[in-house]
C-alpha cells in the first residue's frame, strides 16, 4: 500500500512560486495544519490535521473562514460546480477539462495561507453567520424520545430540555438531507449514543440529539437520532424550501437558539 | 402536451442537474446518464442539458397531446408508434429508432417496450418541458420532493406541459427530418462494464487484501440500486473463502471515525458489510463512509446503461487517463451537434 501523504512528501511552504509537478500531487499537498488531497478527477479536499476530534468549535470556524474566501474570489468561476464545508474540510468541485488541476490547489492553499496571515482565531473573518432563535415543543407525542433521554442521563425531563434550550449553538455544517444543519455546542451531558435500530420515519421537523450533536430535520426521512421535540413550523420559516433565494434557512457558521414554546 | 399512459417504475424529469447547493444540503440530481440525454436534446437541437424524461425501467407509454418532436436515446430499445386515429402519418407500420427525432401526432401513442438488457431510456422533446427552474434546475429532486413534474416521479394519468419550440428550430426538424423515415438513429456506443476508476482518498486504510478483491474481482449490480447508489454484491461463484476473509474490514482502522466530507457522484464507498457502492446523482451531499475508489465521470453513465444484475470490474486508471476520457466523452457530442447540423448523410455515420 501507498504510504501517507504527510510522510511520503516534503513541505512545500509557498506553492504558488513554483511549478507543482503533476506526481507530487497524486497525494496531496502539505500545508501549515492542513493538507490538501485530491478526490476523483473532479474534486480537491482541504483537510485540517488532526481532524478526528469530532466538530471542536474553533477547528471548524477556520473552514467557515475559508469557505467564505473561497466562496468570495472563486464562486463565480465558471468551472466551479460546487463548495462544500463539512465536518473539519472543505470540498471544492469543478469542471477539470477548462482548468488544470494542480491551478485549484494552487488556489485552495493560497486562500489558506492568506487566512493563516489574517491569523483566523482572532480576526474573526468569518462574518456571514446570522442568529436564529428556534421555537420548540418539547416532549409528549413530538418527544418520544425525551422521556428515555432523560432517564439515561439521570435527570428529569424539565432539566433535559432546560439545558438542550440554554446552549447556543454554531451551524458545523449542512448535509444528510437539503436543510439539515448540524449543530455544534450540545451540553455534554445531553451526549447520547445514536439509536441501536434507526427509526424508519422520522417526522419533518423533528428536533433531535444524535451522538454530540443535535439537529432537526427538515422533512421525514429515516433516522438514528433521539427525538425530544419539534420545531414549530407554523408561526416559523420553513426549515427547507426550494423556492427561496436562501433555500436552507441554516447556514454554515450560523448560531441557533432554541426557545421552549410549550413550558 | 404528454398524457402519462404508462408511467414505468422510475420515470422523473431530470436535466445537467443542480450547482451551488450542496453547501445547503441538495444532491446534485440530474440525468444518470449525461451522453445518451444529450444526444436526445442535440438530436432535436434543444440546448444540451435541457430537461428529459429519465425512464429507468418498466413499459412506458406516453400519449401526444398535441403536435410535437420528440427523440429517444438509451440502449436496447424497442420503441412503438400507434397509428394516429385522426391524421394519416408516415409511422404506420413503420420501425420507430431510437436516436432518431420522429414528429408525434395529437392521438398517437409512443411506447418502450423493455427487455432484459434495456437502458435507461431518455425521451426529449423540442422546446424541452415546461416546468418549474428551482435552484438553477428543471431536475426532480426525488428524495427531498421538489422541482421536475411536483417532485415525484410520473404516474400514470400525468399530463406534461411542453415548451414551444422556435421558429427556426420548428423549420429545421421539419426540414432536416420531416421527410426521411428509415434511418437506424444516431450512433450510441454500447456501455461497458470495466469502469475506470481513480484510487479514492481513504485506499490506503483499507488492508492490500482487501484492495486486491475490490480491484480483481467482478461485482454484481444489485436491484437494490436507484439513483442513489449503484449497489454491488460479491459474485459468490468467483469468491473463496480467503477474500471473504479479506473483506473484513480491519478491526484496527479508524475508519468507522472517519469525518463527514462533501460526496462527489461516482466515488465508490466501501461499509464495513464489503459490499461497494457507487454513488450517483441523488447522493446525499455529505458522507463519512470510507472512500476506496472514484468512477471516472467519462465511465459513470454506463451504470445506468448496463442490464440489471450485469456483472462490471473496476479498472484503476490515473488522472491523465480520466482527463483524455471526459475529453473524448465531450467531443462525442460535439462531433453528434456537427453532424446533425451540416452532414446531409448523417445515417452514414450509424453503427
Amino acid at each position: 500500500m501507498t504510504t501517507t501523504p504527510q510522510k511520503s512528501h516534503p513541505k512545500i511552504s509557498d506553492p504558488s512560486s513554483g511549478p507543482l509537478d503533476q506526481e507530487s500531487l497524486q497525494h496531496g499537498l502539505q500545508l501549515a495544519g492542513a493538507r490538501i488531497y485530491t478526490y476523483g478527477e473532479t474534486a480537491i479536499v482541504l483537510e485540517l490535521e488532526k481532524s478526528n476530534e469530532r466538530l471542536a468549535p474553533a477547528k471548524q470556524q477556520c473552514i467557515w473562514a475559508l469557505t467564505h474566501l473561497f466562496q468570495q474570489r472563486w464562486a463565480e468561476h465558471p468551472s466551479i460546480r460546487d463548495i462544500v464545508p463539512a465536518n473539519h474540510n472543505m470540498t471544492i468541485i469543478f469542471d477539470p477539462l477548462s482548468e488544470p488541476f494542480s491551478a485549484w490547489i494552487r488556489k485552495l492553499s493560497q486562500c489558506w495561507q492568506d487566512l493563516n496571515q489574517e491569523n483566523p482565531s482572532t480576526a474573526n473573518p468569518f462574518t456571514g453567520a446570522r442568529t436564529h432563535r428556534l421555537a420548540v415543543a418539547y416532549g409528549g407525542e413530538y418527544g418520544p424520545d425525551l422521556k428515555a433521554v432523560a432517564h439515561m442521563h439521570g435527570l428529569d425531563v424539565e432539566e433535559v430540555i432546560k439545558r438542550h434550550s440554554a446552549s447556543i449553538y454554531t451551524v458545523a455544517f449542512v448535509g444528510f438531507q437539503p436543510g439539515f444543519a448540524y449543530l455544534d455546542g450540545l451540553d455534554p451531558v445531553l451526549h447520547t449514543p445514536r439509536l441501536a435500530q434507526p427509526r424508519q420515519r422520522i417526522p419533518a421537523n423533528s428536533v433531535a440529539i444524535g451522538g454530540r450533536q443535535t439537529g432537526i430535520y427538515p422533512a421525514d426521512s429515516p433516522g438514528g437520532w433521539h427525538i425530544i421535540g419539534r420545531y414549530i413550523m407554523e408561526t416559523q420559516a420553513s426549515l427547507f424550501d426550494a423556492k427561496r433565494e436562501q433555500p436552507s434557512l441554516l447556514s454554515t457558521g450560523d448560531l441557533v437558539n432554541f426557545v421552549w414554546a410549550n413550558a | 402536451m404528454l398524457k402519462v399512459i404508462r408511467a414505468g417504475l422510475c420515470s422523473s424529469i431530470q436535466d445537467g442537474g443542480r450547482q451551488h447547493v450542496a453547501q445547503f444540503g441538495v444532491c446534485r440530481a440530474g440525468v444518470l446518464d449525461c451522453n445518451a440525454a444529450a444526444l436526445a436534446n442535440c438530436a432535436l437541437q434543444n440546448a444540451e442539458t435541457e430537461a428529459c424524461l429519465e425512464i429507468m425501467q418498466g413499459a412506458f407509454e406516453i400519449e401526444c397531446l398535441a403536435n410535437c418532436w420528440v427523440c429517444v436515446t438509451g440502449q436496447q430499445l424497442t420503441l412503438t408508434l400507434s397509428p394516429c386515429d385522426t391524421q394519416s402519418n408516415h409511422y404506420i407500420n413503420e420501425p420507430i429508432h431510437a436516436g432518431w427525432p420522429i414528429q408525434l401526432h395529437k392521438g398517437q401513442r409512443l411506447s418502450i417496450i423493455p427487455c432484459a438488457d434495456t437502458g435507461t431510456a431518455y425521451l426529449a422533446v423540442a422546446g424541452g418541458f415546461d416546468v418549474p427552474v428551482l435552484l438553477g434546475s428543471k431536475s426532480t429532486d426525488l428524495g427531498a420532493q421538489f422541482g421536475g413534474f411536483h417532485g415525484r416521479t410520473l404516474q400514470s394519468g400525468d399530463t406534461l406541459a411542453l415548451l414551444t419550440p422556435s421558429r427556426q428550430q420548428q423549420a429545421f426538424l421539419q426540414q432536416r427530418y420531416g421527410n426521411v423515415h428509415t434511418l437506424t438513429g444516431i450512433h450510441q456506443p454500447p456501455p461497458s462494464a470495466v469502469l475506470r476508476a481513480l484510487p479514492g482518498p481513504e485506499e490506503d486504510t483499507f488492508s492490500a487484501s482487501t484492495c486486491d478483491v475490490f480491484w480483481q474481482q467482478p461485482w454484481q449490480i444489485s436491484p437494490a440500486s436507484n439513483r442513489m447508489g449503484c449497489r454491488l454484491h460479491r459474485n459468490t461463484k468467483e469468491t473463496n473463502l480467503n477474500n471473504d476473509d479479506a473483506l473484513a474490514i480491519d478491526s484496527d482502522n479508524n475508519n468507522a471515525m472517519l469525518n463527514s466530507h462533501a460526496i462527489v457522484p461516482g466515488t465508490v464507498q466501501l461499509p464495513a458489510n464489503g459490499e461497494p457502492i457507487v454513488l450517483l446523482a441523488d447522493a446525499q451531499t455529505t458522507g463519512g463512509y470510507p472512500r476506496i475508489a472514484c468512477v471516472i465521470q467519462a465511465d459513470l453513465w454506463q451504470l445506468a446503461q448496463l442490464p440489471s444484475h450485469a456483472r462490471i470490474t473496476f479498472k484503476r486508471c490515473t488522472r491523465a487517463e480520466a482527463w483524455q476520457a471526459l475529453k473524448k466523452q465531450r467531443a462525442l457530442i460535439y462531433r453528434a451537434q456537427r453532424a446533425i447540423l451540416h452532414d446531409p448523410a448523417i445515417s452514414t455515420h450509424n453503427a
